[in-house]
């Protein structure tokens, strides 16, 4: 048996002794617990029907000082078998540890920089593991394929990015995924003494999809994350972000949602013991639009040390009467409108969210386009 | 087995009080019918105990592993008649007494006052101008026997049934004491209603039930204060406080809580708010070993709108953890919540709140801010908030900020003369004025100089 095997039966035994997934879902506007998500109900009970191709997977592109290996090739070695074996208790988190075959190992050498994109040709579940050097500054871009044409026979796609940051490095991560039917993707990074990371996420539910990200920020280090969620008509996206500190890091935690179904936004600030010295922001901002949509926040902090700035804030509500009536008055339609005004809720996030595509494809061109169809 | 024998046998004596433990059916029906209940009662009794017993204790918040239900008297006899006069009460209790300033309170500024010792009301009295107008005021036992028919109509029905959870059903079956308040259609006290509670044993369970109700155009203000000495061994005090807000009534509901280090203090608090009526909840949490307290505000009327101002103050081993919940069941209601908190020693004050916007509540408000002060090394604090949006005609905020008295705050006041220690006071005092401003101001001074003198012990 490769270590490969080894390793995903070993994800996968401890996926499986873990009690049933408990879905939470909201019902007639109640938050329910659903007993299992049935994997059988979307053909991909663990590990029947969640074949993964052996074909297909990225394409990685870039200049500067890299190095890209195929990940298969690369768990003999320790450091990267230590990466991949991170095992926690979260359920999703171990289908996505145990259900990949194509991922690659960034690795950016000391002192060198580089900018990267990675884009996946077809719609897999992934790994990619980000090694960035002392004192290097690394730039990527993670694209998946467009959620609007998603591949039939992949229903599920569990995957997950994993970055290191060395001490003294730059590190400068946009990714966008989602909108499979059942899409979970998973960040996590460890940020090293004085190194930096700024992370822009773009995720769009598909019918279920959860995002969860988890953050260890170091001594001196800082983090500068936006997280964007599209949640799309009759979809349920649930996003979490963890942040933990050491002394003297900071951390800026953006979440932004617009919510036509059902959204989960949650964002937990730890402060532990020790952590001098430490500036925390985290926010939470939900547009919802629609008649629908449903949105529950929750921005926590959790600390534990005196000398610290920590602040948090959480905004619900939805589009205003009055800019509507205002743009439509200009000769704007209705979608127009929208469309307008959820771009400028997005503007901080401009690098990632490709407003035009997303916004009209996804969101918009399903609800709006369904709404003016009653019309008719 | 007679219920004589049973309150015998099964209780020891302190100093002349009679004890109730072991917590079971037949304790109690001793209970009720000693208290000489009626049958509704006793079977709302019964069916809370079943339902205590069948729910676990709740692990998702504070670790209650220290609470000892087993060692608990769960009812406490006190060795005081009930008495018409403050004067008439036993020497000891009455200087007591007089060291809170309860009598003068009661002279200057108060409509209403009661007291609670141990399990019962021995004490209270209201002004005759408002018992003409038809106030109802007096203890829950003797409201029961009063007046049956308002007491079985709001009596953990809607407001708080015992399904609640585990100690909304401990208190619907062992509940002894608190206060029924009645203020019928377009009255106005004008001066605030007071209650006291007193508890003064090693260890024991203070049940009160509390019962407020406003109706229509209404308004009244009670206030209640709350301590015991230190013991060795630890307590419970699990009361219930339900209110029912009319049309266009208003209510202020202000707690002062300073139990001994010891108690945990489990209280359930939940008003319901019809149209355009108005819930003031303001709590001062200084006391206690471990506090659960979640003001609950259904605004269940069109135009609703609930207040909650919290001040906690959590010290060398307490937790204490407060927040609103409050639930927007109609159109245009909105909710304001501040709270602000400060940990010392090895303290941990946790603000949990939970913000629901039912669907069809449309243009709905809610606005909640929290700010947090640690000011040792060991203190820690937490804030979790959850705001759950069913309707998306909502607007909802949460706020929060958390962090160290600031340097230059100390050195621009050390620079006009203060000292560290009165610069450091001076500025908790000004972190929780916004929410002490609320305290009628005969409770606020006082309880600013707890304040201040707790915020010095933590400093030196």
């Amino acid at each position: 048996m490769s270590e490969y095997e080894a390793f995903r039966l070993m994800a996968e035994s401890r996926y499986r002794s873990l009690s049933p997934l408990k879905w939470k879902e909201m019902k007639d506007g109640r938050l329910i617990y659903r007993e299992e998500l049935k994997y059988s109900d979307f053909a991909m009970d663990f590990p029947e029907g969640f074949e993964i191709p052996d074909e297909g997977g990225f394409e990685v592109k870039g200049e500067g000082g890299f190095e890209a290996t195929p990940l298969l090739s690369k768990v003999h070695d320790d450091w990267v078998a230590r990466q991949l074996q991170r095992l926690s208790e979260d359920k999703v988190e171990l289908l996505s540890l145990a259900g990949w075959k194509h991922g690659y190992l960034i690795e950016v050498k000391s002192g060198e920089t580089a900018t990267l994109k990675i884009s996946l040709v077809d719609r897999l579940p992934f790994r990619l593991v980000f090694r960035v050097r002392k004192g290097a500054s690394l730039s990527a871009t993670v694209v998946t394929p467009s959620g609007a044409q998603h591949e039939e026979n992949v229903k599920l796609l569990a995957s997950r990015i994993d970055v290191t940051c060395e001490p003294g490095s730059n590190v400068d991560i946009a990714y966008k995924a989602g909108s499979s039917p059942v899409e979970f993707i998973g960040f996590s990074a460890d940020l090293g003494i004085s190194s930096s990371l700024k992370l822009d996420a773009l995720h769009v539910a598909g019918s279920y999809g959860r995002h969860f990200g988890d953050v260890n920020v170091g001594q001196g280090a800082r983090l500068s994350a936006r997280v964007a969620e599209l949640i799309p008509k009759s979809s349920f996206g649930d996003s979490m972000f963890n942040v933990r500190h050491a002394s003297q890091s900071e951390s800026e935690v953006e979440m932004r949602a617009a919510v036509l179904g059902k959204g989960v936004i949650r964002g937990l600030t730890s402060i532990p013991k020790g952590a001098v010295g430490s500036n925390a922001n985290l926010q939470e901002r939900v547009i919802m639009v629609g008649e629908e949509a449903k949105a529950i926040t929750s921005p926590s902090l959790d600390i534990y040390e005196k000398e610290v700035q920590a602040r948090h804030g959480s905004w619900s509500g939805r589009i205003g009467d009055r800019e509507l009536f205002y743009l439509e008055s200009r000769g704007l339609s209705e979608k127009e409108a929208i469309s307008l005004l959820i771009r400028g809720f997005f503007s901080p996030f401009e690098r990632i969210v490709p407003l035009e595509e997303v916004l009209e494809g996804i969101v918009l061109g399903r609800d709006l386009g369904e709404r003016s169809e009653d019309k008719t | 087995m007679k219920e004589k024998d049973i309150l015998d046998g099964e209780a020891s004596r302190l100093e002349g009080m009679t004890e109730l433990k072991h917590l079971n059916e037949e304790v109690v029906t001793s209970l009720s019918r000693e208290k000489g209940e009626p049958d509704w009662m006793l079977k709302k009794r019964l069916y809370s105990l079943s339902v205590f017993e069948s729910k676990p204790i709740p692990t998702w918040g504070v670790d209650l592993s220290g609470l000892k239900l087993d060692d608990l008297a769960y009812y406490v006899k006190p060795d005081v008649e009930k008495v018409d006069s403050l004067s008439d009460l036993p020497a000891d209790l009455k200087k007591t007494f007089d060291a809170l300033g309860i009598p003068e309170a009661e002279r200057n500024f108060l409509a209403g006052n009661g007291i609670m010792y141990q399990s019962e009301v021995i004490y209270e009295r209201m002004k005759d101008r408002l018992a003409k107008q038809g106030v109802i005021f007096m203890s829950m036992d003797e409201a029961v026997k009063k007046h049956p028919d308002l007491v079985q109509k709001y009596f953990m029905t809607r407001c708080v049934p015992p399904t609640y959870h585990k100690f909304a059903a401990l208190n619907g079956a062992i509940w002894s004491g608190g206060t029924f308040l009645y203020v019928p259609k377009g009255v106005k006290v004008s001066m605030p209603v007071q209650v006291y509670y007193l508890v003064d044993h090693p260890s024991m369970g203070q049940f009160e039930h509390t019962v407020i109700v406003a109706e229509d155009d209404a308004s009244v203000e009670y206030i209640e204060g709350c301590s015991a000495p230190m013991y060795v061994k630890g307590g419970l005090h699990a009361g219930i406080m339900e209110i029912f807000v009319g049309k266009r009534a208003r209510v202020r509901v202000t707690t002062i809580q300073n139990w001994s280090k010891n108690i945990y203090n489990l209280v359930t608090k939940r008003a319901i708010v019809e149209e355009e009526g108005k819930m003031e909840w303001v709590e001062a949490s200084l006391g206690s070993k471990v506090t659960m307290l979640y003001p609950a505000s259904v605004l269940a009327g069109r135009g609703a709108r609930a207040e909650h101002f919290y001040v906690s103050m959590a010290g060398d081993g307490q937790v204490l953890d407060t927040g609103a919940k409050i639930v927007h069941a109609a159109p245009d209601t909105s909710a304001y919540v501040l709270s602000r908190s400060i940990s010392k020693g090895s303290g941990r004050a946790i603000y949990r709140g939970q913000v629901r916007v039912n669907p069809g509540a449309t243009g709905c408000s809610s606005s909640v801010k929290c700010d947090s002060l640690l000011i040792s090394d060991e203190s820690s604090t937490a804030t979790f908030p959850t705001e759950e949006v069913y309707e998306p005609d909502a607007d909802v905020s949460h706020e929060a900020t958390a962090g160290r008295i600031a340097e230059e705050q100390l050195f621009y006041l050390m620079s006009r003369g203060f000292s560290e220690e009165e610069a450091r006071g001076l500025i908790v005092r000004g972190f929780m004025e916004p929410v002490t401003k609320k305290i009628p101001l005969e409770y606020a001074v006082e309880f600013n100089k707890i304040v201040e003198a707790e915020v010095k012990n933590g400093v030196a």
